[in-house]
């Protein structure tokens, strides 16, 4: 590190101190884990059951339909009366859709455990779809694709999954046009019957509530069935083993918006902890490689940066810069001769103390709230991990070696097996572009299946 | 400070008594030039070093440039409290900039403004055109992120100078939550922040203009956007006055979620709207204003919709307050989750620090935070009909429409002073 004369050493860490998690099953196959944190009289619940996007198949985006409409009431609490009862709890409920889940959550005032229980197991058990709230679910999820359009990051996350994943469920990003039309009262009805039960389920209670009350709370659950095939676990993404380049037209467009990446790791994978520690050296972290690189060295970018994703078919590692047009191929260059570095020699030792240092000081960071403590329950149990393995990320960092983050940057920072999103504008963008050989050019913005 | 031992975690904020509405004039721009300048080297702890320490601490940390006030924010594992305190005070201390790291600085906060503003559908209008047409004194009307000329402008000079005058242990609040005892705490920041030298506290400029006499409404063309938005904005009155503490919960019920006045009478009920957000002092949030500060509703609405006819909709809502008030009911649903969202926002040390320092910048006492629940408590219904009668009325706004190119004959007329610059009048 470049010397700073003075700077006090780091003292002692104290040790993270596992919470208790009082966890057990209901007869219909719901899992239940408590989290004790005492303090501010607050509690968070999160259902997290499996299935989001995975399990939209023919009706890309469909499972976002879904968790819109939970929010408009159930057959004996229209949505008004749901939501002031929450607003009277000190808190709300939300539904959404993501990859792999979809998450019912409520939080409010620990003294109303019992309500907020009672109106999320109300939500999945029986969610009305009145006939207005379909309506307007509807037709907001078209006015909001036709806003989420015109920004140039949900231009490149939508091209960038699809050109990564190809035919996988994991290809859409968000509702397709053709999906959000075929939406009807019945559909929804069997779908919310199929993917979202009780034996796929597990719900985290988090706050200043003791299991036993919390073992009390969730009987509204025990009634909670599913009905006809579940869904099945979509397969192994297999990723791209070429370059390619995916030209957005966003006429008038002031920057080139970049993203380049591939697919990734299970969190249970033996690489999944080697690669988080690549991507922090090489762009994940404000003093990694390309940040150093484009932003603070040639002030090409305010914001590029890089991560890896987890997920049950592999999520993605990905990298991503927006910068004015004139720069977008010398950036492209950098973020190319980076990742190439990162697999032709070993991280220095330096560079491997500070990424293990801040992936682990990040995850307890995180530990600190009953909100981080049930998201990081929930993860683990997608993973099929158990609740033991919670704030396994404070150590397990440590253990990784040089070697092992070579041979994950070897295989998932590899340039020449990579897709190159750039959204911009086209006519500008191709030139700069040009010497990466030809690219899909896809010609208006708002085109889609 | 505040102490919980429950993580081995801190949080640590350091807050400058200075923002954009105070930064010089024909210098837009600078206090949040100057706040990435901060990260960017002394004479200690050369360029680098700063994200360095605290990538290898297992630390985060940002910046963040307001209205009124700097914060620059870290939170850590508590192995890495003191040398967060030494970096804190060195930067305090004495900066070492060449024109080499400003002009690279000054290319990345163009970047931003590229990236958040200019390459934005709507430009951030709310942020960076509402003030214009609100306001009338240059430090309320400006645009806090600047222009590229202002910001072309900027000299070493400027940077010096303004060091000097507001980043002085005068104009600071240092503010730590988490695993650390109250004497602990208190004996580090004399050890490493006790020689940094001080100097006299700035004042304040002026800023009050009270409400507007006279509304005024723009229509403006967004190129990159694909469907219309409009935000409509009101003065409020300064600190202390006995309608900011209603207006603060009148920004809840209008804005708040699926229960908000907004939701229900204009997606919901009128179906003209796709969205509504906004409220009180929405830049800052909550308490943290000097002065006075702004009210506004950003609506993002149904292409069909003629925004004659949602703006008349939102001045519907709120004359059915000013005229019948709210029930005791709404109303202390409203506040049971205003309080309770308080209290959610304390959560973690960071956040914790923050709110600490706010409260001891513009109340001059930390446990002003703790009234915040009560504060809110008191407000009955007659405080909400008074409050917006009087400061949320048609005739008080400046409002701003934004159309996608080829949609403007369908939504009305061009406004009177209308400019498809995507710029505020300066």
């Amino acid at each position: 590190m470049t010397p700073a004369a003075g700077l006090p050493a780091l003292r002692t860490d104290r040790p993270f101190v596992v919470p208790e998690v009082d966890a057990f099953a209901l007869a219909n196959g719901l899992q239940v884990r408590t989290v004790t944190v005492p303090g501010l009289p607050l509690v968070t619940l999160r259902l997290v059951i499996r299935g989001g996007r995975s399990d939209d198949g023919p009706m890309p985006g469909f499972s976002e339909l879904l968790a819109d409409a939970l929010e408009e009431g159930t057959t004996t609490r229209n949505a008004t009366q749901l939501f002031d009862l929450l607003q009277d709890a000190g808190g709300d409920l939300t539904a959404d859709a993501g990859t792999d889940a979809t998450t019912v959550s409520a939080h409010g005032l620990s003294s109303s455990l019992p309500l907020l229980a009672g109106l999320v197991a109300d939500v999945v058990r029986n969610a009305g779809f009145p006939a207005d709230g379909v309506r307007r679910v509807k037709a907001l999820a078209l006015e909001d694709l036709e806003t989420d359009e015109s920004e140039p990051s949900f231009l490149a996350s939508r091209a960038f999954a699809r050109a990564v994943y190809g035919r996988h469920p994991y290809a859409t990003v968000a509702p397709t046009r053709t999906t959000i039309r075929s939406v009807t009262r019945e559909r929804l009805d069997g779908e919310l019957r199929r993917r979202l039960r009780p034996e796929r389920a597990l719900l985290v209670v988090a706050g200043a509530v003791g299991p036993e009350a919390v073992r009390r709370a969730v009987e509204p659950f025990a009634a909670w069935e599913g009905a006809g095939d579940a869904p099945e676990l979509p397969p192994e993404a297999p990723g791209t083993e070429r370059r390619s380049v995916v030209i957005v037209d966003r006429p008038g467009s002031v920057q080139a918006t970049l993203v380049v990446g591939n697919v990734g790791t299970r969190r249970t994978d033996a690489d999944a902890w080697p690669l988080d520690l690549a991507v922090t050296v090489y762009g994940g972290a404000f003093s990694s490689r390309l940040v150093q690189n484009l932003r603070v060295a040639k002030g090409y970018t305010y914001s590029p940066g890089a991560a890896s994703t987890w997920l049950a078919a592999r999520g993605v590692v990905r990298s991503w810069a927006s910068v004015r047009t004139e720069v977008a191929g010398p950036a492209l260059a950098e973020i190319f001769g980076e990742m190439e570095r990162m697999g032709s020699e070993e991280v220095t030792a330096e560079e491997l103390d500070r990424a293990r240092r801040r992936e682990s000081g990040l995850e307890l960071l995180s530990l600190q709230t009953a909100a981080g403590l049930a998201r990081e329950l929930g993860e683990l149990w997608l993973s099929g991990l158990g609740p033991g393995r919670l704030g396994e990320g404070v150590t397990a960092f440590g253990r990784v070696t040089a070697p092992e983050v070579l041979e994950a940057s070897r295989r998932y920072l590899d340039p020449s097996r990579t897709v190159v999103v750039a959204v911009g504008d086209a006519r500008r963008l191709g030139k700069a572009l040009s010497s990466l050989g030809p690219a899909v050019r896809r010609r208006r913005v708002g085109s889609t299946r | 400070m505040s102490p919980d031992r429950s993580s081995p975690v801190f949080g640590l904020t350091v807050l400058y008594e200075v923002g954009s509405r105070e930064e010089p004039r024909h210098r837009a721009g600078f206090a949040h030039l100057f706040e990435h300048l901060m990260f960017d080297g002394t004479p200690r702890a050369p360029k680098g070093v700063f994200d360095q320490v605290c990538d290898a601490s297992g630390g985060s940390n940002n910046g963040q440039t307001r209205p009124d006030v700097t914060v620059y924010v870290e939170a850590a594992p508590i192995s890495a409290l003191d040398r967060f305190l030494w970096l804190e005070a060195d930067r305090m201390t004495a900066l070492a900039l060449d024109q080499e790291t400003l002009d690279t600085e000054r290319d990345v906060v163009k970047e931003e403004i590229r990236f958040n503003v200019q390459d934005d559908p709507y430009g951030m209008f709310e942020w960076q055109e509402l003030p214009g047409l609100l306001f009338r004194r240059w430090g309320n009307s400006h645009d806090g992120y600047g222009d590229f000329t202002d910001l072309d402008a900027a000299t070493l000079g400027d940077v010096r100078s303004f060091f000097e005058t507001f980043y002085r242990p005068s104009n600071a609040v240092l503010s730590i939550a988490g695993d650390v005892r109250a004497d602990e705490v208190f004996e580090k920041a004399e050890k490493y922040f006790g020689a940094v030298p001080s100097g006299p506290r700035p004042v304040r400029p002026d800023l009050e203009e009270g409400r507007r006499s006279k509304a005024v409404v723009e229509v403006r063309e967004a190129p990159l956007a694909r469907t219309p938005a409009l935000v409509s904005g009101w003065r409020t009155p300064p600190r202390g006055h006995e309608d900011a503490w209603p207006l603060l919960v009148l920004g809840e019920l209008l804005h708040d979620g699926r229960t908000a006045r907004l939701y229900r009478g204009l997606v919901e009920g009128r179906e003209l709207a796709a969205d509504v957000s906004g409220g009180f002092n929405p830049f800052q949030g909550g308490c943290w204003y000097h002065g006075s500060t702004l009210f506004l509703s950003r609506i993002a609405f149904r292409g069909a919709a003629p925004y004659q006819e949602v703006l008349g909709a939102l001045d519907e809502e709120i004359a059915r307050i000013a005229r019948e008030g709210v029930d005791e009911g709404e109303l202390g649903r409203v506040k049971t989750k205003v309080a309770a969202g308080f209290l959610r926002s304390l959560e973690s040390r960071l956040d914790l620090s923050t709110e600490a320092a706010v409260a001891v910048a513009f109340d001059g006492d930390p446990s002003s935070l703790l009234a915040f629940p009560e504060r809110v408590g008191r407000v009955t219904p007659a405080d909400l009909a008074r409050a917006a009668g009087r400061w949320l009325g048609p005739s008080a706004r400046a409002a701003i429409v934004k159309v996608p190119p080829g949609k403007r004959r369908a939504n009305g007329p061009k406004g009177r002073r209308g400019s498809g610059s995507g710029k505020g009048p300066k």
